[in-house]
């Protein structure tokens, strides 16, 4: 079960939106989106799954799974007047426990002094990437999931903080810029916990007509406890392997990541491409990944393709006596080098519908086993790869 | 063959023809006290750009929604649709407004110092001020 504790923000936040509700007389609007997808996988070895976040996927669990894609979201805005306004998503989707207990996803509070600058505070996107703002909404996106090689680096989707945005403009160019603090608790499979105690991250967006440029740095201190990684930890101590226990000691581990995205959409067509910088910490090696996509607009009917990359640099531990391997072992589990190149056809068959149907050929890095998960109490080889099928449904309401 | 081939000639000029000719007469309209428009500026706003200027749309049912987007932004009401989803549930963007004819939009433009909408070159009155042609 799990338990999403109350940020002291959220009570704030709270507390604020019955007061101006009670000033004002609010006006709400309900809207939502989802995302059903049948995800079919010929690796039977390891599943494909949405992300590191879910406990299996298509695969070995089972050859076609809906879980990867998979979600329903809905969202609650509130407008006190032309400052206040609050906004609420809540988000059902597989989960580490292999549920679809709905979670808040975003509660915060926006106040807006200007039409240039915006004040949050609360459950916030945390804005990494390029789409980090709808990396759920398949609806607003051609493909069927954003490229997981460049989006699995940072998996995180939102943070309990606050953040501030201010646009301006320079002649026909918009600038925003956003910066933002917080922290987040998630639960991974396998009774393992991620924790940002501090989150913060500066980013920049540049929109020109057709074009828009970005670039973001996220800064991160976090506790990892990854429950099978305890033997190791176990092992360490009992060589008195100090150095190592140091080394590769998983709390306040400062990792950041560096994101550069750019999108070109004349209308017809369009090109985008993003690339991370990921410098980890500990057992989170350094790795850099980045994809390239592009698609043609013909009517209802949008053919497209993406290929992505993500290499990891790990440096092979040689220094732990008896207990190399097993580090070994876990560096290699932790941070994947893969690519996948995909096809796929987006058809708008309705006015708040779409099909996708999408091919993916992954490849795991010959030494990593890239984003593919043995099932729990099996073991997979490394450089495996994949060939995947998907079919769904994205809607908004 | 050849008549055939002239035909399908006639064909394709005639439907240019048609749709522009059905397309043609949509103008931009703000409050009277608004600034005109470029056609860039007119796209941001509608794909929720500027989040200084509010939009008001007609209702999805109304044909002059296509054939306005499609010559204001370039792009299909799908498309506009993805688009204005990115900013709505990323808590960025409200949805706009919508209204369900020509009347109603001046009237919520005749109101608002902000609001920005559409309506055919036909319907403008004294109420509300052409910020731009689509030209």
């Amino acid at each position: 079960m799990k338990y999403v504790p109350m940020h002291p923000l959220a009570a704030a936040i709270s507390l604020a939106l019955c007061a101006s509700a009670a000033l004002a007389e609010p006006t709400y609007k309900l809207s939502g989106f989802g995302t059903l997808a049948a995800v079919h996988s010929d690796q039977d070895a390891a599943d494909f799954t949405g992300s590191v976040f879910h406990p299996n996927g298509a695969g070995a669990t089972r050859s076609t799974s809906t879980h990867p894609d998979s979600k329903l979201g809905v969202q609650l805005n509130a407008t006190f007047n032309s400052q206040w306004s609050a906004v609420a998503q809540v988000i059902s989707q597989y989960q580490y426990d292999a549920s679809y207990r709905p979670q808040l996803e975003w509660g915060n509070l926006t106040y807006k002094p200007s039409d240039a600058l915006s004040l949050r505070a609360g459950r916030i996107a945390l804005p990494a990437y390029l789409m980090s703002d709808s990396r759920l909404v398949g609806y607003a996106h051609v493909w069927a999931r954003p490229p997981q090689e460049v989006y699995g680096v940072l998996p995180l989707t939102s943070n309990d903080g606050v953040d501030a945005t201010y646009r301006s403009q320079f002649g026909s160019a918009q600038n925003t810029v956003q910066v933002y603090y917080g922290t987040n608790k998630v639960n991974i499979p396998n009774g393992s916990t991620a924790e940002a105690k501090k989150s913060w991250g500066i980013n920049d967006t540049v929109e020109v007509g057709s074009l828009t440029l970005r670039a973001a740095y996220t800064r991160l201190n976090e506790d990892l406890a990854i429950k099978s990684f305890d033997g190791l930890y176990a092992g360490m101590a009992f060589f008195g392997e100090t150095d190592m226990l140091e080394k590769y000691d998983t709390h306040n581990m400062h990792t950041s990541a560096l994101a550069l995205g750019a999108q070109y959409d004349p209308g017809d067509w369009f090109v985008l491409s993003e690339i991370v910088d990921y410098r980890g910490a500990s057992v989170l090696a350094d790795s850099r990944a980045w994809y390239v996509a592009g698609g043609y607009r013909f009517g209802k009917f949008t053919p497209y393709a993406i290929h992505s990359r993500v290499k990891a640099r790990i440096e092979d531990e040689t220094n732990g006596g008896l207990m190399n391997g097993g580090i070994n072992t876990v560096l290699y589990s932790i941070t994947p080098t893969q690519k996948t190149t995909s096809v796929g056809m987006r058809y708008d068959v309705y006015k708040n519908t779409a099909l996708k149907l999408q091919y993916d050929r992954l490849e795991a890095g010959s030494k990593s086993r890239g984003r593919l998960v043995a099932p729990t109490g099996t073991t997979a080889p490394s450089g495996l790869d994949a060939n995947i099928v998907t079919l769904g449904v994205d809607f908004v309401f | 063959m050849n008549s055939s081939k002239s035909f399908v000639v006639a064909a394709i000029v005639l439907s240019g023809f048609m749709s522009s000719a059905r397309a043609a007469d949509i103008v931009v309209i703000g409050h009277p006290s608004a600034a005109a428009l470029t056609k860039d500026q007119v796209s941001d706003v509608f794909l929720g750009k500027n989040p200084s200027l509010t939009v008001v749309d007609m209702s999805e049912s109304l044909p002059i929604r296509a054939d306005f987007y499609k010559q204001a932004t370039g792009r299909d009401a799908a498309q506009v649709k993805a688009a204005w989803s990115r900013l709505v549930f990323s808590g960025k963007a409200q949805p706009p407004k919508e209204v369900a004819d020509a009347a109603a939009m001046k009237k919520a433009i005749a109101a608002d110092p902000k609001a920005i909408g559409y309506v055919e070159k036909s319907a403008v009155d004294g109420t509300v001020k052409v910020v731009s042609t689509l030209n």
